[in-house]
């Protein structure tokens, strides 16, 4: 094992109580609706400067991978993602508490949030130089084609009302080009208006569309906001790890995506997220219950943002490339601490990256305990509280949370009206998920695209630009699999049996 | 006209809607750059397409995708007008003070059971802690500069 020898420098009480509080304070922040992992070490941070490199790094990667899991308890209580790499754990999480698993749903969350996080650190331990290589591979071309693939679970997640995702999809495909344009500088759709100067925010998207329509039901009867289960009071622990040991196929695939995706500098846990979905549903024989309350659906999609945590620090470490947004922060913390990423400095500077590394990796499994038993509370609270005091509760963090990501008032305009429109659409069969899929993916897509296309153009071939390389050529097959699969199968179970041989009769 | 023919047709005009959005997200390319108007183009034209499609293949195959929902109509609305009166005012008077109104008042909307000095007490109590309690962790843990109007 790579620098075994830093893993006593990580095990220090000192080092062990950083990595047991950062885990829980980022936890309680992910699970706030609008502040994001980011935003948790950001805040953070300047606790750390004070410390030892390796401490400090310890610190700000406990509090990371606590925010990515934290953000499942909102996802999965109110329907609304904590941070933006919970949205597709909506998808499955939040069915199931309606239905009354949601302690059930914590604890498998916290499970694979573990494993995610483990393989991802696994592989930062293991292979990090060699994969940093895949995050410069990648080029806007390829960045495009991944948009895509994202896009394409519009088709997984309307199901019977396909025509009606793809309409939804393009709303918030044109959601996402309000502002200005990031190539060319154009300003658009913003109708005189200097509140859509600065677009949509994603934050304030993702809240108002999924959190709003569920205040305004929720008013609307006497019924409990969630069912609880024949009063079960536990953490359903052995049930919730047989689901999970059953599904661990689905869940080291989707930890590899995970990592895989964190790697590509800007793509982040909102996309692995959604990739590790759509590929846990291709494969799935259970494939019609994703997104009616599917376990395996939520172990995809907690296991690859938690895996993004270890991806993402590959290309920042060795390369000095932030891979998600949480990184670009703990980079700038790296160069207060004097440290200069890069090839070099897993060889000069090891003492630092490996007790980081290896305290990574004894953070996220202190997850496990300390999510289990924050889970647990976050579900009790919500269960019991009255739902006269729940709603403003709710209300009130969807005002506060739209309103922190860029301390803006406009935002939380938008995410009402979103909000009031998301339910007004969904009232009408027009699901928020591919409407937020647009959002997020959007401004990925039509970068890549226009970039790509530029490229293209300026080699004198547009179209083998997008269909020639190699990555793209991989992406490309993996969308149309993962768009026709569903008819081949279909095919393939509509073939007449072979009848069996009858047995031949024995003569003894 | 049937309750199933009227659901269709409240389906058909939801898609319709987005025929003159598409439209005018068309539109308003004209004045945008080659590079900066070829997405927007490409997806408004699919979002006219698609919803064309749906609209042809409703009209002769009729079903309805819209769900009427269960419960008070009048306490959604009051919700909506709290939430949108709240968004509006917190530059002006203060988040503060229209997070407490707007919380007590939120209260009064989501409340079922009968009142009771007792349940008063307890859910007005309960409502201000966790927004003073939320608020302090912002305002005070987090540092977030949150608006204090002209009242607070």
């Amino acid at each position: 094992m790579p620098g075994v020898e830093f893993l006593v420098d990580a095990l220090t009480p000192f080092n062990l109580l950083l990595a047991l509080a950062g885990v829980a304070a980022g936890t309680v922040i992910g699970a706030l609706p609008g502040l994001t992992a980011t935003m948790a070490v950001a805040v953070l941070v300047p606790f750390t400067f004070g410390m030892n490199p390796a401490s400090g790094l310890i610190a700000l990667g406990a509090i990371y991978t606590g925010a990515i899991y934290g953000g499942a308890y909102a996802a999965i209580l109110l329907n609304t993602p904590g941070t933006p790499s919970a949205i597709a754990t909506t998808f499955d999480g939040y069915p199931m508490a309606k239905r009354g698993d949601g302690d059930l749903a914590i604890t498998m969350a916290c499970f694979a949030s573990v494993t995610g996080g483990l393989v991802g650190g696994a592989f930062l331990l293991w292979l990090a130089p060699p994969l940093a290589n895949v995050a410069l591979a990648f080029g806007p071309v390829e960045y495009f084609w991944l948009a895509i693939f994202g896009l394409t679970l519009i088709g997984a997640l309307s199901e019977g009302n396909l025509l009606k995702g793809f309409i939804g999809g393009c709303f918030g495909l044109l959601l996402s080009m309000i502002g200005v344009a990031t190539v060319g500088g154009d300003v658009r759709y913003t109708l005189d208006l200097k509140m859509l100067l600065g677009g949509i925010d994603v934050i304030s998207a993702l809240i108002g569309l999924y959190c709003i329509p569920v205040l305004i039901d929720l008013v609307a009867t006497h019924d409990p906001h969630l069912k609880l289960e024949n009063q079960v009071a536990g953490y359903r622990l052995r049930e919730a790890w047989s689901i999970t040991w059953r599904s661990k196929a689905n869940l080291i695939r989707s930890s590899v995506i995970g990592t895989l995706v964190g790697i590509l500098p800007g793509a982040g846990g909102s996309i692995a997220s959604l990739v590790a979905y759509s590929e846990a549903r291709r494969t799935s024989a259970r494939r019609e219950n994703f997104g009616k309350g599917e376990p395996d659906g939520l172990l995809s999609t907690e296991s690859a943002n938690n895996a993004t945590v270890g991806g993402g620090f590959i290309p920042t470490l060795v390369l000095g490339i932030p891979g998600t947004p949480p990184d670009a922060v703990i980079l700038g913390a790296l160069l207060v601490q004097g440290i200069r990423t890069g090839p070099a400095l897993f060889s000069e500077q090891s003492a630092i990256v490996y007790t980081f590394i290896y305290g990574l990796l004894i953070a996220t499994i202190l997850m496990l305990p300390m999510g289990l038993l924050i889970g647990r509370y976050a579900f009790k609270s919500i269960v019991t509280i009255p739902k006269a005091v729940l709603v403003p509760t709710i209300a009130f963090l969807t005002v506060i949370g739209s309103y922190a990501v860029n301390n803006n008032t406009n935002d939380v305009v938008l995410m009402v009206m979103l909000g009031i429109v998301g339910w007004v659409l969904n009232r009408f069969g027009f699901s928020p998920s591919p409407i937020v899929l647009g959002i997020i993916l959007g401004p990925i897509a039509e970068a890549g695209f226009v970039q790509g296309y530029l490229i293209g153009g300026a080699r004198g071939n547009v179209v083998a630009e997008f269909f020639t390389r190699p990555i793209s050529v991989g992406i490309v097959a993996f969308i149309v699999l993962s768009l026709f699969y569903p008819l081949l199968r279909q095919r393939w179970q509509m073939r007449p049996q072979a009848v069996p041989h009858p047995p031949v009769a024995s003569n003894e | 006209m049937s309750e199933h023919s009227k659901r269709n047709l409240a389906s058909l005009i939801s898609a319709g809607a987005f025929i003159p959005l598409g439209i005018y997200a068309l539109w308003e390319t004209r004045g945008m750059s080659p590079l900066g108007s070829v997405f927007p183009r490409t997806i408004a034209s699919a979002m006219i397409v698609f919803s064309v499609i749906y609209i042809v293949w409703r009209w002769f195959k009729p079903h309805s995708d819209d769900q009427a929902p269960p419960g008070s109509t009048p306490r959604r609305l009051l919700l909506v007008g709290i939430m949108v009166i709240w968004a509006v005012s917190l530059k002006h008077v203060g988040f503060l003070v229209t997070s407490v109104v707007a919380a007590l008042l939120l209260l009064l909307v989501a409340n079922y059971d009968r009142w009771t000095a007792e349940r008063i007490a307890g859910c007005v109590l309960g409502t201000l802690l966790v927004v003073g309690g939320l608020y302090s962790v912002f305002a005070l843990g987090l540092k977030v500069p949150l608006p204090a109007g002209i009242l607070l």
